[in-house]
């Protein structure tokens, strides 16, 4: 284990680190700013159980209705070895007949349900390099293979729903998801998120054909969403660049190398190990906890609840300290260099005199005051 | 620069207490707005999952549709009610004489107005009126009016696209063109927060107690139309678990035993969203109207006159997707809107105008010196009055000479940049009168401001001319059904089966 690994076990305690997946990995590009989260990420540490054991609400509950429709769709999709995603992708990729092979390595070498990722892996692997090396016929869809990508240094576990291999020797990921696309489009933000845990697919299989000497070329930036048409549940297929979304997150995992500095600023013995007892229930006391949390660097922004389990919990935090960032971005862009509304006041009602650098937005402030009270004057 | 509204949002977190924006209305209110909250369903694009309407604050009527089967009759009863509100605005007629410009012609003295809570409502109604306004005519009762409602709701969510029209309005976005609040604008978009800043219950302590109190996940609902996770989870899913076991096992009464459950669970669910609507109105109805707003309303009635007559003449539904004239046509119309919105508040409110000062889109000071006799010459040689003034201002003036301005006391009229001359924190800005002022022979005098005034003055809107396109009449494709060799599917039966 290396001193780094050792440094993060610290941090997380006694229980397992959570896997990384391909929405936690998109997940990272959203607010990489934030050291807190980069760091508890890093570490694995189960960020629900933390909000959980705080009593905040919990913005990234998972629908059961959601899933259980998401399910719905893609069994749809995938039914009778993908014969009705076949037309689909043929279309989309300009596949021709003969090509359309497919694979499904869900249930490699036993009849239970799921084998393990391990194995998985292998078997996705060895179809994968004998396709991209034209040693045995291409198998055309890979359904659920298990990739592999190296995230801060460890091997993260990744499962698209669907690879798609042509002839000419280009990999296009496919992913399968129950949002609609009206008229052709889907909602954007929907397709952004969509696109960027694609975008870990690529990556991964990018290192897997490297291990073995081939370009990243041989993957494309295109990928294909499957999704509900209109109103309906019949599938269509768009292709979509995520050339984007690739570059945003190879760059975020580069950044992921910087753990040490973080590190190295915690305090000794910062753990935010929840200490679970025999029952499995949290022991460690709240404080404590909301104390460790505060040794690490926030970055709060109110879209956080759309990404990040903490959410709540630096809201608060935000608040208590009178944060010019928990009014939203356009407040924050505005007093850009000063953070607290308190000070912004103190500068804009003359309590406080500007520094050097303050002098201008301090003019700012005092302006729109001034207005303001002429307005007030003229209304009252 | 810092926006006036950014200033205010902190000054609102600091204090607790909202502050208030503009304190003039520029939408019309009805007298009898629809009120309408609309569930949908987790999961597929726009099925609804329940709806409550009605004109009366103390009766609304809740219309559910099941977990899973069809939503025809649901949606049958949906498009009755919503007609019956816009027919009842189609009872009496106003004759409006010839102008310069125009034939003479009628319009109705009312039209529909919706309100709904969020955005996101609007978002769904949209999808609601793509879905339904191409399902086929066929001989089950109500197929017809329910693409008339897809209709409707087409019709009303485009109008909600255009800022200054009243006939489908969120709330949150209302309130906050009044109000502003000490959090964020996401947070915002929650009618229950926002409302709890803005008129907090007598016992709250301040705005930001009553928020946060109003915030409680024990209590808190959702205005629509997504369910949260937590709902769904805990309360929908094993209603709609037992209803798909009833269906399955062809159970009638245990089906209708579940629905009466999920009516109740809903109602209850959707009753204190409802109460903060009517207690959002009030609110919004003290506000004396501004200038334009009449006037705006106006608009909004020929706007529904024109569909009405649309509807009886040709009444082939919208194509799903613009083509690119049709596209245009929309955006010009959008930017026309915009434009002519925002003018209208800049004339007509106080508030809009400091706004402006505080972006730099406008200047505002003291009328200084004026030259009433000022003339210039002509290309062509004739005496031209130009009028100019110096005004002072301690506004930042991020504008070039030569910059048309408009001035809120004289709507009209024009007003040119000749010289910007900077102090010390203040500017002085030399400007001449180029339109509205009348000519040597005629004068208007009433343009000529006196020296002191106070006037604020915004750069001038371009001058508007829609471009030149087909007249709507002769415009099959904005009315054509959707484009040829795309045959379009509804699946409001198939795919039941697999639930
Ligand atoms: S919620 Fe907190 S920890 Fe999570 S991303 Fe935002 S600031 Fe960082």
């Amino acid at each position: 284990m290396s001193s780094l690994d050792a440094r993060l076990g610290v941090l997380r305690g006694t229980t397992p680190p959570i896997p990384h997946n391909a929405r936690t990995l998109a997940a990272l590009t959203a607010n990489p700013s934030c050291d807190r989260r980069s760091l508890l990420d890093a570490a694995g540490i189960d960020k629900d159980a933390l909000a959980a054991h705080l009593d905040l609400p919990r913005p990234l509950r998972k629908s059961q209705l959601a899933l259980d429709y998401g399910i719905a769709f893609e069994r749809k999709v995938t039914a009778q070895a993908g014969a009705p995603l076949v037309p689909l992708l043929r279309q989309a990729l300009g596949l021709t007949l003969p090509e359309v092979s497919y694979e499904d390595v869900n249930s490699v070498g036993s009849d239970d349900d799921k084998s393990s990722p391990q194995l998985r892996h292998a078997r996705t692997r060895s179809l994968i390099l004998s396709a991209a090396h034209r040693r045995s016929d291409p198998r055309t869809l890979l359904d659920h293979p298990v990739l592999r990508l190296t995230v801060a240094g460890h091997q993260a576990y990744l499962e698209p729903d669907v690879l798609a291999f042509q002839r000419d020797g280009v990999f296009h990921v496919v992913e399968i998801k129950s949002f609609p696309v009206i008229h052709g489009q889907p909602d954007p933000i929907k397709a952004t998120a969509a696109l960027t845990q694609a975008a870990a697919y690529v990556l991964a299989l990018r290192e897997l054909l490297a291990d073995d000497g081939l370009p990243p070329d041989r993957v494309s930036d295109t990928v294909i969403l499957v999704n509900p048409r209109n109103f309906t549940r019949h599938p269509t297929a768009t292709p979509f660049s995520a050339h984007k979304q690739i570059k945003n997150l190879s760059r975020h995992l580069g950044r992921l190398r910087r753990l040490p500095e973080l590190l190295d600023k915690l305090p000794p013995a910062t753990t935010f190990d929840l200490a679970p007892g025999p029952d499995q229930k949290p022991t460690r006391p709240r404080n404590e906890l909301v104390a460790a949390l505060a040794t690490v660097r926030p970055h709060y922004t109110p879209g956080c609840r759309h990404h990040c389990d903490l959410a709540f919990h630096c809201r608060t935090e935000a608040r208590n300290q009178g944060r010019t960032a928990a009014l939203g971005t356009a407040v924050r862009d505005d007093l850009a260099g000063i953070d607290t509304i308190a000070t912004a006041l103190d500068l804009t009602d003359g309590r406080m005199h500007p520094s050097r650098d303050k002098q201008d937005i301090t003019q700012a402030l005092r302006h729109a005051q001034r207005i303001h009270a002429d307005l007030q004057q003229d209304t009252a | 620069m810092i926006q006036l509204t950014s200033l205010l949002r902190m000054r609102a977190a600091h204090t607790g207490n909202v502050q208030r924006a503009s304190q003039l209305r520029h939408l019309h209110l009805s007298d009898q707005p629809l009120m309408l909250l609309a569930l949908k369903q987790t999961g597929p694009a726009a099925r609804p999952l329940a709806v409550m309407l009605g004109t009366d604050p103390h009766r609304p009527r809740l219309l559910l549709a099941p977990p899973s089967g069809s939503t025809a009759p649901m949606l049958s009863a949906l498009a009755d009610a919503v007609t019956a509100y816009i027919d009842a605005c189609q009872r009496h007629r106003e004759h409006l004489p010839a102008t310069s410009n125009k034939p003479a012609r009628w319009r109705y003295t009312d039209a529909p107005q919706i309100l709904v809570p969020n955005p996101q409502t609007v978002q769904h109604l949209k999808d609601l009126g793509d879905d339904l306004r191409f399902r086929s005519v066929d001989e089950s009762p109500g197929s017809r009016a329910v693409q008339r409602l897809g209709h409707w709701l087409t019709y009303l969510t485009d109008r909600a696209d255009l800022p200054g029209s009243a006939a489908l309005i969120p709330m949150t976005s209302f309130l906050g063109m009044h109000w502003v609040s000490g959090q964020s604008p996401q947070e915002d978009e929650d009618l229950a927060t926002l409302l709890a800043w803005i008129d907090p219950p007598r016992h709250a302590a301040s705005g930001r107690d009553a928020a946060h109190t109003a915030e409680d996940p024990a209590t808190h609902r959702p205005a629509g139309p997504a369910t949260d996770a937590a709902f769904d989870n805990d309360h929908l899913a094993p209603l709609f678990d037992a209803y798909a076991r009833a269906r399955r096992r062809a159970l009638g009464l245990e089906q209708t035993r579940t629905l009466q459950e999920l009516d109740r669970l809903l109602a209850t669910y959707l009753q204190p969203t409802w109460d903060l609507m009517w207690q959002a109105y009030t609110l919004l109805q003290a506000l004396p109207e501004a200038k334009g707003t009449a006037r705006r309303w106006d608009h909004e009635r020929t706007a529904f006159t024109d569909e009405c007559t649309y509807l009886t003449q040709d009444g082939r539904p919208r194509p799903a997707r613009d083509n690119a004239v049709a596209a245009a046509v929309r955006l010009a119309c959008m930017e026309h809107a915009a434009a002519a919105f925002a003018a209208g508040r800049t004339a007509g409110d106080p508030f809009v105008r400091a706004e402006l000062r505080t972006t730099g889109k406008a200047f505002g000071g003291p009328v200084t010196t004026i030259d009433p006799e000022h003339t210039l010459h002509g290309p062509s040689g004739r005496t031209q009055w130009r009028p100019r003034l110096t005004v002072f201002t301690s506004d930042p003036v991020l504008m070039e000479p030569g910059q048309l301005l408009a001035c809120h006391t004289h709507p009209s009229a024009r007003y040119k940049i000749c010289e910007v001359t900077p102090g010390d924190g203040d500017t002085l800005v030399g400007l001449e009168i180029t339109a509205g002022m009348g000519t040597m022979d005629r004068p208007n005098h009433a343009v000529l401001p006196d020296a002191g005034a106070f006037l604020v003055f915004t750069i001038a809107p371009a001058p508007y001319r829609m471009p030149e396109f087909p007249a709507r009449d002769q415009t099959p494709w904005t009315h054509g059904g959707p484009p040829a060799g795309q045959p379009y599917h509804s699946d409001e039966d198939e795919g039941e089966e697999e639930q």
